[in-house]
């Protein structure tokens, strides 16, 4: 399973060395002046008291708590990923690592809970591959 | 063959206030843009800085200029002179530079009826509504040029751009 999904992504890396989506890392200065606001009236909306954490999540130097994520997310009506979408891949990265991992552990077991767990990992791997810009 | 897709593309416009910049993901893509006025002395130079933070923070793919060759706009000899400092700067940062002259982009936007600068703002603040509140009203004679107006002009240079990458006939790179 991983091998074939190292080998897929290769290939993919290959062809589309060019048309990889480069995106910013945060898209949350493009939204705020899309609607006129600064960022002192954005962090009013999110409830901070001062525009310092709206410089530093359009900098990108400070990740955005699960609060100002969907605070975010609601204002715009965009998706947290959409807005953070460096942090989104990292998360994937991460997550999907881990899970190859749990994988490779659970390799051999033949009890019904490690069948169970082993299917749900494979759908969580190609729910992963499926996507647009997966980050596999 | 497989046609290269750049995947943010930013275009400076130096003004005698300062530059106008814009940076886009697509056509259709807006993700920054500004008007950076800047008195004083040292004027170049201190564009350059600030330019230089723009390359630094988006990394683009590509800076589209304005050709200001002899064989393309004539310009003053210090936006010359601060057009060739940001080409050498893009330089070293490795971006691919396109520059494209006034002439290119008028014909570019022909097709639109553009016949002065006011309707060219029109005609993009038309297609990408994110910079409809920064057209200015119409110049009269003895107006200066409104700072906003550089906004428009390197919207306008990332647009010739992208049209000459359907085309294929890209400007000075």
């Amino acid at each position: 399973m991983s091998a074939n999904m190292a080998a897929r992504v290769t290939a993919k890396t290959a062809v589309d060395a060019f048309t990889m989506t480069k995106k910013l890392a945060s898209y949350v200065r493009t939204h705020r002046r899309r609607w006129a606001l600064t960022q002192d009236e954005l962090a009013g909306l999110l409830g901070y008291e001062t525009s310092a954490i709206i410089s530093a999540l359009e900098r990108n130097v400070r990740e955005p708590s699960l609060r100002a994520a969907h605070s975010l997310s609601l204002i715009f009506d965009v998706s947290p990923a959409e807005l953070f979408p460096h942090l989104h891949l990292t998360t994937e990265n991460e997550v999907l690592q881990r899970a190859r991992d749990l994988y490779d552990r659970l390799q051999g077991n033949t009890s019904r809970a490690v069948k169970l767990k082993l299917d749900f990992l494979e759908d969580v791997f190609a729910r992963a591959d499926a996507r647009p810009e997966s980050a596999t | 063959m497989k046609r290269r897709r750049y995947n943010s593309v930013l275009a400076v416009y130096p003004s005698v206030r300062g530059f106008g910049y814009v940076l886009f993901e697509a056509p259709m893509s807006v993700v920054d843009w500004g008007v950076r006025e800047v008195r004083g002395r040292q004027k170049n130079q201190r564009c350059l800085v600030a330019i230089a933070a723009l390359l630094d923070r988006y990394q683009p793919d590509v800076l589209v200029l304005q050709d200001m060759s002899a064989a393309g706009t004539r310009r003053s000899i210090r936006l010359r002179e601060l057009n060739a400092g940001i080409e050498e700067m893009a330089a070293e940062y490795g971006f691919a530079v396109y520059a494209y002259s006034r002439a290119q982009v008028r014909h570019a936007f022909a097709p639109y009826g553009v016949t002065n600068k006011h309707s060219l703002a029109e005609v993009i603040a038309k297609h990408l509504p994110v910079f409809e509140r920064y057209v200015p009203p119409p110049r009269k004679l003895w107006m200066n040029e409104d700072a906003r107006m550089s906004l428009f002009d390197a919207a306008a240079l990332a647009l010739t751009f992208f049209q000459s990458l359907e085309e294929g006939e890209l400007g000075i790179g």
